[in-house]
């Protein structure tokens, strides 16, 4: 918040403080603990002032002016609480309410109402208006996701200015005017954005509600507390919100670095796998065909005499594993298992890391994701971010639209960040030969490359992002795939590099030559830990063929998967809200989660399976609480070694709101505090007395949100040295050459709701999964006589499907297919790097 | 003084019916100021001539030209010049006789302004409602450009300059001169948050000015006579002439163009007088957005008006006989702005909607003793806390009615009934009877549950 | 279903070219598909959106603002009739009353042979005449009861009727063309004109609230 430049005093109801000249009065009378009433600002957002409920005195003006449009200048003396104000406050609120229909008792909203707060702290205790109120059919379901009630509307706009601002959705807006004036969707075209859930979190009103949390529970019955998304890399801090010890609700908690205020919907609605009937809740152990429960003495007994005296050992992780878990099973594989076969990479299999040190002191990113807004140029080398890190994808438009930032794209197919690019290319190689491209490139300048399409050797890309970076000195921005991928990397769970990006002498065998190994019958054991082989790596075959050896397996997961059935020892494993972990996201920051419910039956956190493992196996590390493994981790890891736990869940600076419950310094309630409702209404003043609020009044998202910013979390800073100025420049990349007649590189990559397996247990988001089809630049179908919408017959390695064709800018010679939607998995059309497929008409 | 001082309105009323010709007109010596300013005058010369004439802004808000001028930044391009021509103000007309009747002397004043301005493209936002004129100033734009007045390198300079004519499409807010702005971007017709002003950052983020289609029409004979001839003219902080647009009962309505400070008296007369000697009962002195007043003797001029306590506004004058229904009055006036409210901010669209039940029902003679407190805290919820001014104006209105008239609000609440019923025709609640857009129906002013929304056709397939 | 034939499609194009920013276009474009639907359907709304890269709500909000763009289908004949002040004191009322007993339906409606539509108008500038009305936006002075329904009268017998300045009366259908083409001939394609795209061009202005966004001027 406070950059460098000078500041100027300015008075609030006769507090001084000091605030750089220019930012907005509503902010910094809220940093000095006096809330000024609001609906439609909202800190995350451009000022409209429409509403009309901050209106405040200020010393020299005739007119009462809105603090969230008026910038502080020195020596403004202003006045939140003095009679023209707080009158105004109230006559706001008699308006807003005559036309409200007051059905509290049936909405969502009610207890954690800003309008109702603001109502009981500002508003008048009676209401003169005695006609009918305005209606409206109620109700309307806007989407899948999305419930819209234009009764309760205050038409504070934040919704519309959302989808037009932030997400660049514009398919809800302000239709008629006047009195008339509502939020409305066009016909019959639905609330489509992978976004639409932010509007809800921010509806000041309970216009706008989650139609998969409707009459589901009311605030105060939630137990909440903050956690941090697991699907993508960007790591969105969100909460899990939990009724009877349910997960019922997420909402995303703000992070200036990293998230501003938003989280995609997949993050919030896709919570429902932690309830989920079929969560593994004992270990399994086979006995022939069937898995019978058992303890996890026995479970740990029978892995020991499977593995004890056996060398050929392999260990693979998923993506979604927490920094503490990778780093048990990194030391669980090279200490205790004495392998060096172990891998984080699946989906991602190959993509080189572990080459980034060639340009960077650690194998992640250089930069951050507050540095794109900063970046005169931004080149984005990858998938496409919409679907794959979706608020990453917000952070990029923002830069551009707002902070005119130029944007390169690299991408052998369209994404959704072309419309905003200055440039748009299919090949690497113009990166380097385009003029009009080199002459854009500009400093500072940010390279963000990630794996883009699953199968495909990633070196070609990563040639040219770290020629890129080399040749500009440029910050980098590794884009892995996972929540926790970045983590594995941190934590040595790669076969080339130790913890903290120690380079191992002699590599062990990465994911693929593992399941090559075990398909040829060269390996002993198999250790997966949350990992869906089977649906997830880029060769189904292989994966299939590498299971079915009949080695001996052991897999650790939350549900049953097609891999857990061919297990010889299956290990439950305790899901995010039910734990106390850290996520490290695509910038290498730590953040919290904390558990808010208690794992089913038996359940472990996979580090625990890793320390009891590694004690039965003769090698205790005396690992019993969270703070244990950190001990640990600080002593073994160089790069986290002053990570300073506490600064992760600090809120800094502590909070100025004040409550009359005092309950900010209720240790107790702790963080949950933070999250979940409970709280009260902050003290303010009015004619200058406290606002008598009732009590345990829910505080409402408007002041939850405010305190919850104070999270950054923590990124460990980069080792000095090692920059690799040294870096030698690349082979140039060729995209690899197009096979004659009907066969095409097969591109592939996940769309945002797709078969996944926590993703598809949500039943609204696998309610707008998209059906599988097969994209095709137009030459290539003329040549086909293929027209959008025909079928295709697609096949590869013996197996054959019938897709629909979508026309679409695509590299010419490749077709694009999602990785794992319903009724096709990409992967069974794979073998190999670089998979081709055939394509013809039926 | 009785007389007219014709300057704007001379060419208009001196030729007949083809006045608006390009014939006439350059009979008439037309465009030889616009020549003489951009051939002879540096855009500076023309801007500090301007401000000398001490020419104020004839669309409502009076401010001084030239200064608005000066504000423009030099080294910013594109600039524009956009004609506010969306005249809606209720009682008001003489834009458009202007634009019907004289459009040659509105596009030389553009070409003055824009030349002033270095701005080589001008729009004219004209009222949709207004066929006719559009009609005009599309032939006589197209007639400017036959003679090369208008397009590349105009009157043999080196000018360019370009007159785009934009059609609203109904809606008095857009009148408001930042509601203009997006409502000519394509957007919905609502007043922008300012700073920035459209001087600075306007149409299309470009620095912007925005002059009334009266205020542009007097441009070319300043330049042909003078400043001093101008400031001759008029108030010392008024000066010059204004264009009067008189209605209600009176004998002779119709546009009066005299010069500032002038009597409401003088007026009256020039419009004939009362009808049939009837008695003089209230007084809009400057459209409808203006306090009331009750007597004559006041000066039209923007401070003597500003001192009476109400306003000079776009200059319409209505003046009402002892038959008129001040409760109908207020609800009439009440229900234009209900209708017009852009709905952005909340005490104008909650405000507006709730005045008008309340009024309704006074004169449908359910009104209650407590109803004129109401309406006068409704007022006070408005005034000074909208986005923009149609709010406040929406609540002097309505103020100035209650306090001024509030025996006669008594008197229908105490008779419950409207004394006046039948002078004019039944107030009939025109429920939906206004115009409607393509929104959902005159939602403002439907009572019944839903009536005319849960029908539309962008709902069916809604709702659950 | 297209609504815009290619003619109409190529007088769209022209007028999308008079602006430096093709979203100005949008309520002339609606002009133009109630010049050919006799109002603005979802279909128009949908194409003008795809002409101008904009969503369908994008233009609903733009639309549904304005009075004269209608959502329902329209009669040939739109009546006005001022319901304001000057014209309520002078009778305005039992004008309107007159036009809805000639016609048979409330202000606001269609009649049923969708020959008529009335309306009760603001203020139309034509308080001089007061009470005073339009037809499809033609002036008439001083209606009294009697006049209108003469007029009426023979607009339904087809008669061809003037208005005070002596102006034909067009059907509504041909009005909204000339609105929507009003300015097109004279306007010289725009030597600077950008396209928006949809919300993603970045808007040159960082003030707050929603700002258009424009590519022509981004870079000027
Ligand atoms: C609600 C409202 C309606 C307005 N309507 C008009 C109008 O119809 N015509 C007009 O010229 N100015 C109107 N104005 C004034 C304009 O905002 C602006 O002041 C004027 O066009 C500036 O031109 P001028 O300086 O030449 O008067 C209106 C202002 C408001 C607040
Ligand atoms: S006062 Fe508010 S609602 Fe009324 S017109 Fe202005 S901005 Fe719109
Ligand atoms: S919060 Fe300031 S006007 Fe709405």
């Amino acid at each position: 918040m406070t950059s460098g430049n000078e500041v100027v005093n300015v008075t609030i109801n006769g507090l001084e403080t000091k605030a750089e000249p220019g930012r907005l009065l509503i902010d910094v009378a809220e940093e000095l603990g006096i809330f000024v009433p609001r609906f439609c600002y909202h800190p995350g957002m451009k000022s409209v002032a429409v509403c009309r409920m901050c209106l405040v005195h200020i010393e020299g003006s005739n007119k009462l002016l809105p603090a969230c449009a008026t910038p502080v200048a020195g020596g403004m003396v202003a006045n939140t609480v003095e009679e023209s104000a707080v009158d105004a406050q109230e006559g706001m609120l008699e308006f807003l309410l005559i036309n409200h229909p007051l059905d509290c008792p049936i909405c969502d909203r009610a207890g954690e109402c800003p309008l109702q707060d603001q109502t009981y702290a500002h508003g008048p205790g009676t209401s003169r208006y005695i006609e009918p109120k305005r209606t409206y059919e109620k109700a309307l379901e806007i989407s899948e996701l999305v419930v819209l009630d234009r009764e309760r509307c205050v038409l504070c706009w934040r919704c519309v200015r959302f989808s037009d601002e932030i997400a660049g959705d514009q398919f809800i807006q302000l239709v008629d005017r006047g009195p008339g004036t509502q939020i409305l969707t066009f016909s019959d075209e639905p609330f489509d954005s992978y976004f639409s859930g932010n509007t809800i979190q921010i509806c000041p009103v309970g216009a706008l509600t989650s139609k998969p949390y409707r009459f589901v529970a009311r605030p105060w019955d939630l137990k909440a507390a903050p956690s941090v998304c697991s699907y993508c890399a960007v790591g969105c801090p969100l909460t899990n919100e939990v009724r009877t010890d349910e997960v019922v609700r997420c909402q995303a908690l703000p992070n200036e670095q990293v998230n501003d205020f938003w989280s995609c919907d997949k993050g919030r609605f896709g919570y429902h796998y932690v309830d989920a009937d079929d969560r593994l809740t004992n270990p399994l152990v086979r006995d022939g065909e069937e898995f019978i429960p058992s303890s996890w003495a026995d479970a740990f007994d029978k892995i020991a005499a499977a593995v004890e005296g056996k060398e050929r050992i392999g260990v693979i992780s998923g993506g979604h594993l927490t920094t503490e878990d990778s780093f048990g099973i990194a030391r669980l594989a090279r200490d205790v298992l004495k392998t060096s076969n172990v891998d984080s990479r699946i989906q991602d299999a190959g993509a080189p890391y572990d080459r980034v040190l060639e340009v960077a002191p650690v194998a992640g990113s250089t930069a951050q994701i507050a540095d794109l807004a900063k970046a005169r140029t931004v080149v984005w080398i990858g998938p496409d971010p919409k679907e794959t890190l979706p608020v990453l994808y917000l952070k990029l438009r923002h830069a551009v639209l707002e902070c005119n930032t130029k944007l390169i794209v690299v991408s052998p197919r369209a994404t959704s960040l072309d419309r905003c690019a200055t440039h748009v290319v299919r090949s690497t190689d113009s990166l380097s030969t385009d003029a009009a491209i080199v002459n854009d490139i500009g400093d500072p300048l940010v390279v963000c490359w990630g794996p883009a399409s699953p199968g495909e050797d990633h070196s070609a890309s990563f040639d040219a992002a770290r020629a890129l970076v080399a040749k500009r000195g440029a910050k980098l921005l590794v884009c892995p795939p996972h929540a926790g991928s970045q983590g594995a990397i941190d934590m040595g769970v790669l076969p080339s590099l130790g913890p903290g990006y120690e380079q191992r002498q002699e590599a062990g065998l990465d994911t693929r030559a593992m399941l090559e190994a075990a398909a040829a019958g060269e390996l002993d054991a198999l250790f997966v830990f949350g990992a869906d082989l089977i649906t997830d790596f880029p060769d189904a075959g292989l994966a299939r063929r590498a299971l079915g050896s009949g080695v001996f397996t052991v897999v650790v997961e939350l549900l049953p998967t097609e891999t857990v059935s061919h297990a010889d020892v299956v290990l439950p494993s305790a899901a995010y809200a039910e734990r106390t972990a850290t996520f490290t996201n695509l910038e290498r920051r730590l953040q919290k989660l904390e558990p808010v419910k208690a794992p089913p039956g038996t359940a472990r956190q996979p580090w625990e399976i890793c320390a009891g493992l590694a004690a039965r196996l003769g090698d205790d590390w005396e690992w019993l609480s969270f703070d244990d493994v950190w001990a640990d981790i600080k002593k073994q890891v160089p790069t986290h070694k002053d990570v300073d736990l506490a600064a992760i869940s600090q809120r800094i600076p502590e909070s100025t709101l004040q409550y009359e419950s005092q309950f900010e310094n209720d240790a107790q309630q702790g963080d949950a505090a933070v999250a979940g409702p409970g709280g009260q209404y902050p003290k303010g003043f009015r004619q200058g007395f406290p606002i008598q609020t009732g009590q345990n009044w829910p505080l409402s998202w408007e002041l939850r949100a405010f305190e919850a910013r104070q999270r950054p979390g923590y990124v460990p800073p980069l080792p000095d040295g090692g920059d690799g100025a040294s870096a030698s420049a690349p082979a140039s990349s060729s995209s690899s050459p197009q096979r004659g007649d009907g066969s095409f590189r097969l591109l592939t990559g996940r769309l945002i709701y797709d078969e996944g397996n926590m993703v598809s247990r949500s039943v609204a988001l696998r309610s707008i999964q998209r059906k599988p089809y097969l994209e095709m630049n137009d030459e290539d179908a003329k040549e086909l006589e293929l027209a959008d919408g025909d079928e295709v017959v697609v096949g590869a390695n013996g197996t054959q499907t019938t897709l629909a064709v979508a026309i679409s800018d695509i590299a010419r010679g490749s077709v694009f297919i999602p990785y794992d939607q319903e009724g096709l998995r990409a992967n069974t059309l794979m073998a190999g790097v670089d998979p081709h497929v055939e394509v013809r008409r039926p | 003084m009785r007389e007219e001082t014709r300057v704007t309105t001379r060419r208009l009323r001196e030729f007949g019916q083809d006045s608006w010709t390009m014939q006439r007109a350059l009979d008439d010596g037309a465009y030889e100021a616009a020549r003489t300013a951009v051939t002879s005058m540096t855009p500076d010369e023309v801007i500090e001539l301007v401000k000398a004439s001490g020419l104020r802004g004839k669309g409502g808000a009076g401010f001084p030209t030239g200064v608005k001028w000066g504000f423009v930044p030099k080294d910013v391009l594109p600039k524009y010049v956009v004609v506010n021509h969306d005249e809606g103000e209720p009682g008001t007309f003489k834009d458009r006789e202007l634009a019907e009747r004289d459009p040659h002397q509105l596009i030389e004043g553009i070409i003055i302004a824009a030349w002033a301005n270095q701005a080589e493209k001008a729009f004219i936002y004209c009222r949709g409602e207004f066929a006719l004129g559009s009609r005009r100033m599309d032939q006589a734009i197209a007639d400017a450009y036959g003679k090369g007045f208008l397009g590349k390198g105009i009157f043999g300079s080196s000018f360019d300059l370009d007159i785009v004519l934009h059609r609203g499409a109904g809606a008095y807010i857009c009148g408001e001169e930042s509601a203009l702005l997006d409502s000519l971007e394509g957007f919905r017709g609502q007043p922008r948050l300012r700073p920035p002003f459209p001087a600075i950052k306007g149409l299309y983020g470009q620095p912007t000015v925005i002059n009334n289609t009266e205020t542009l029409s007097s441009l070319p004979s300043i330049v042909t006579n003078g400043a001093e001839w101008h400031k001759k003219m008029g108030t010392e902080k008024s000066p010059g002439t204004k264009v009067f647009s008189v209605s209600g009962h009176v004998n002779e309505p119709g546009n009066y163009e005299v010069v500032y400070g002038t009597t409401l008296a003088d007026i009256l007369e020039l419009a004939g007088g009362m009808r049939q000697g009837a008695q003089l009962k209230a007084i809009i002195p400057g459209g409808a957005s203006a306090p009331l007043l009750t007597s004559t003797d006041v000066a039209c001029d923007f401070e003597s008006l500003k001192d009476a306590g109400t306003m000079l506004g776009s200059g319409a004058i209505v003046f009402m006989d002892e038959s008129t229904c001040m409760v109908r009055n207020a609800l009439v006036t009440t229900e234009f702005f209900e209708h017009e409210s852009c709905g952005k901010c909340t005490p104008c669209r909650e405000g507006t909607w709730w005045a008008v039940k309340v009024l309704e029902r006074i004169e449908h003679g359910e009104g209650r003793p407590e109803d004129m407190d109401l309406l006068l805290d409704i007022a006070d919820g408005i005034d000074g806390r909208s986005f923009c001014p149609l709010g406040d104006a929406a609540s002097w209105a309505l103020r100035s009615n209650v306090k001024l008239f509030r025996d006669e609000f008594d008197q229908h609440v105490a008779e419950r009934r409207c004394p006046f019923e039948g002078e004019h025709g039944e107030h009939k609640v025109l429920v939906g009877a206004r115009p409607r857009g393509v929104g959902l129906g005159d939602a403002g002013i439907v009572d019944q549950p839903a009536a005319g929304i849960a029908t539309d056709a962008w709902e069916e397939g809604k709702g659950m | 279903m297209s609504v815009f034939s290619p003619e109409v499609r190529a007088e769209a194009e022209a007028i999308v070219a008079k602006y430096p920013n093709s979203r100005s276009a949008t309520l002339p474009l609606l002009f133009l598909v109630q010049s050919v639907e006799g109002y603005v359907s979802e279909d128009g709304m949908r194409e003008v959106a795809e002409i101008l890269d904009l969503t369908p709500a994008q233009v609903l909000a733009s639309a549904s603002f304005y009075t004269m763009l209608k959502k329902r289908p329209q009669g040939e004949y739109l009546i006005s009739i001022c319901r304001n002040i000057s014209c309520t004191h002078l009778g305005a009322r039992r004008v309107i009353e007159a036009a809805e007993e000639a016609l048979g339906i409330h202000a606001g409606e269609t009649t049923a042979d969708g020959r008529f539509s009335l309306e009760a108008a603001e203020c139309l500038g034509t308080c001089d005449g007061a009470p005073s009305m339009q037809i499809n936006y033609e002036d008439f002075y001083r209606a009294a009861p009697d006049d209108v329904r003469a007029l009426i009268a023979r607009l339904a017998d087809g008669e061809e009727i003037r208005s005070v300045r002596g102006e034909p009366v067009k059907t509504a259908k041909e009005i909204a063309r000339e609105t929507a083409l009003a300015g097109v001939r004279t306007s010289p394609a725009d030597r600077r004109s950008g396209r928006t795209i949809g919300g993603e061009v970045p808007p040159p202005d960082a003030s707050p609230g929603f700002r258009p966004p424009v590519l022509g001027d981004s870079d000027a």
